[in-house]
């Protein structure tokens, strides 16, 4: 028998060897103490996973209207801060120093000529 | 299957279970070569898939995850036990002597091939034995097999190549009579 036929053979025969078998009374408390195992491990886990209700009270009302709070007094700051600036006096420097700069060049001419 | 478990369904929990035990414990029973042993590595086995099914990733192939993780108890076990073997030599206080009683398993496995088959594969180097389970007799392909053994493909093939020509040597040695002895017989 050549050896590529010994391997089929003892191949053959392995896969037809009788399977040990677990008793019915132990199957049965491996199955029962590891499924407990399991579910009280799924439990905690969903424990872990759920937000508290101090969590849950703050992403359902309470940020909504921290964020509406800020957002309005922000708006509320801006608007009197842009109503409390004098827009006439803010216009006018500028405009005096336009003609303050032309002034002591036209002199220097002046004086060079 | 693996998502109704990381979920923490009871009934994808029984169905895996259902499905897995029978080949882990035949696994476990002809690597540990004891039904007790066995019992307790395949226990523990299952208790670490209750605990750590919601990190399962969800591309997990769930056989070959439980195979690993009972290959490894086992390997545990064995250090273990190795180590209390030693302390016991130390006490000149061992069992080696007592002739081993045979299990359900050795009495259920009636016919003289299977004896000879199971004589040859308990015979084996664990690390060949490991492999020939997975793969003659789990089914496993080699290159996952490898995976469980965490052995690159090409080494798990050649160790798996050895195992079988090991095993056929240990065959053909148990029907062959021992040469002395029929040199005796003729005397």
């Amino acid at each position: 028998m050549s050896h590529g036929k010994d391997a089929d053979e003892i191949a053959a025969r392995l896969v037809a060897l009788p399977r040990p078998t677990l008793g019915a009374a132990a199957h049965a408390q491996i199955h029962a103490r590891s499924r407990d195992a399991f579910l009280a491990s799924a439990a905690a886990g969903r424990a872990r996973a759920a937000p508290s209700s101090w969590v849950r009270c703050w992403t359902r009302a309470l940020e909504p209207i921290a964020i509406a709070a800020i957002v309005v007094g922000y708006l509320v700051w801006t608007a009197s801060a842009l109503a409390a600036i004098d827009w006439g006096r803010l216009a006018l420097p500028s405009m005096h120093r336009v003609g303050s700069m032309a002034g002591p060049r036209a002199a220097d001419g002046e004086q060079n000529d | 299957m693996v998502e109704p478990l990381r979920r923490g369904d009871a009934t994808a929990f029984d169905e895996v279970y259902r499905r897995h035990t029978p080949g882990l414990f035949a696994f476990l029973v002809r690597l540990a070569g004891r039904a007790a042993i066995a019992e307790e590595l395949l226990q523990e086995t299952w208790l670490r898939l209750a605990t750590h099914a919601s990190t399962l990733a969800g591309d997990t192939n769930l056989r070959a995850w439980l195979f690993t993780v009972a290959r490894n108890l086992y390997r545990s076990h064995r250090r273990r036990s190795l180590l209390d073997i030693d302390r016991l030599r130390f006490w000149r206080w061992t069992s080696r002597d007592r002739p081993a009683a045979p299990s359900p398993h050795d009495l259920a496995v009636t016919s003289e091939t299977e004896r000879r088959l199971e004589a040859a594969l308990a015979s084996l180097p664990l690390a060949q034995r490991e492999i020939v389970l997975l793969v003659a007799v789990e089914g496993f392909s080699p290159s996952r097999a490898a995976a469980v053994l965490g052995l690159r493909p090409e080494a798990a093939r050649q160790r798996l190549r050895r195992a079988r020509a090991a095993i056929g040597e240990a065959l053909v040695e148990r029907v062959r009579p021992p040469v002395g002895a029929a040199q005796g017989e003729s005397s």
